[in-house]
């Protein structure tokens, strides 16, 4: 894999000093703050959910090998996405099989929600997940990007790798294509 | 403006990256066609629905589990692990 020889000389970037117990916290700190949105990103591409923490696990071992090329906290969530985004459409090229369904997901209550509220939230996250797999990839990963991620449109420019009014063009029609499938469905 | 226009223009308009001639413009639209009114309230709806129920949170267990096999292997990666091996 060549992991070990990259992972090595950033320890050495990040000097003498760095024991893997520092290392440890980093990648602890890193998926605290990202993991559910790196698996969101993974999922939404691949539609199923060991190819998504695949790509979760690359993400993080990659962006541990680029710590230097944070920028500032704020942008740290659109760095490791677009490292997510570029495996996970790596794993989408590689893979022979599409799956037909996309994998069912527990959904993990709101805390305090009551049996009632939880099942229709449930429910409604039931359909919009098929809403969201009828939709074009191109268009499906940018308004999750957007709207679910809540990403400003630049970042969604750079984790995409594309130009700003094209990433809007995305959304917009993503958005409009969304908007006929969940009516249709019954969920607005 | 023309109803395709304004459906080309919907996500500029809620983000506010619209000129106020164009947003002028838009809301006259809107004041005389209720098509593209449902079409802006609809997209609202859409983009609220998909912010609460479009994330999946992956449950403490699965969290752990991932967690656990990222570091077991980034420790290994940078030879400091290994010595305990
Ligand atoms: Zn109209």
């Amino acid at each position: 894999m060549g992991n070990s020889d990259s992972a090595g000389s950033v320890s050495n970037r990040m000097g003498t000093t760095t024991t893997s117990r520092s290392v440890a916290a980093r990648v602890e700190s890193l998926f605290e703050a990202h993991i559910d949105s790196v698996f969101n990103v993974g999922y939404r591409v691949l539609w199923n959910r060991a190819d998504a923490e695949d790509v979760a696990q690359r993400t993080f071992l990659k962006a541990l090998q680029r710590l230097d090329q944070i920028e500032d906290d704020r942008r740290e969530r659109a760095w490791l996405l677009q490292i997510a985004y570029r495996e996970a459409i790596a794993s989408m090229r590689k893979r022979r099989e599409v799956p037909t369904a996309p994998d069912k997901f527990p959904v993990v209550p709101a805390p305090g929600a009551c049996p009632a509220e939880a099942a229709i939230a449930a429910e409604v996250a039931s359909r919009l997940a098929v809403a969201l797999a009828a939709m074009r990839d191109d268009e499906r990963i940018a308004v999750v990007l957007r709207d679910v991620e809540g990403l400003p449109m630049r970042d969604v420019a750079e984790v995409l790798g594309i130009g700003h009014s094209a990433a809007k063009m995305r959304v917009n029609r993503g958005r409009s294509s969304l908007r006929q499938l969940v009516r249709n469905a019954g969920v607005i | 403006m023309r109803c395709e226009d304004l459906a080309e223009r919907i996500t500029d308009l809620l983000e506010g990256d619209v000129s106020p001639e164009e947003e002028e413009a838009a809301i006259e639209h809107l004041a005389g066609c209720s098509r593209c009114e449902v079409v802006l309230a609809e997209t609202r709806d859409v983009i609220s629905l998909t912010a609460d129920h479009g994330a999946i949170r992956l449950t403490s267990v699965d969290r752990a589990r991932m967690l656990g096999a990222i570091q077991a292997q980034a420790t290994t990666s940078t030879g400091e692990a290994q010595t305990s091996e």
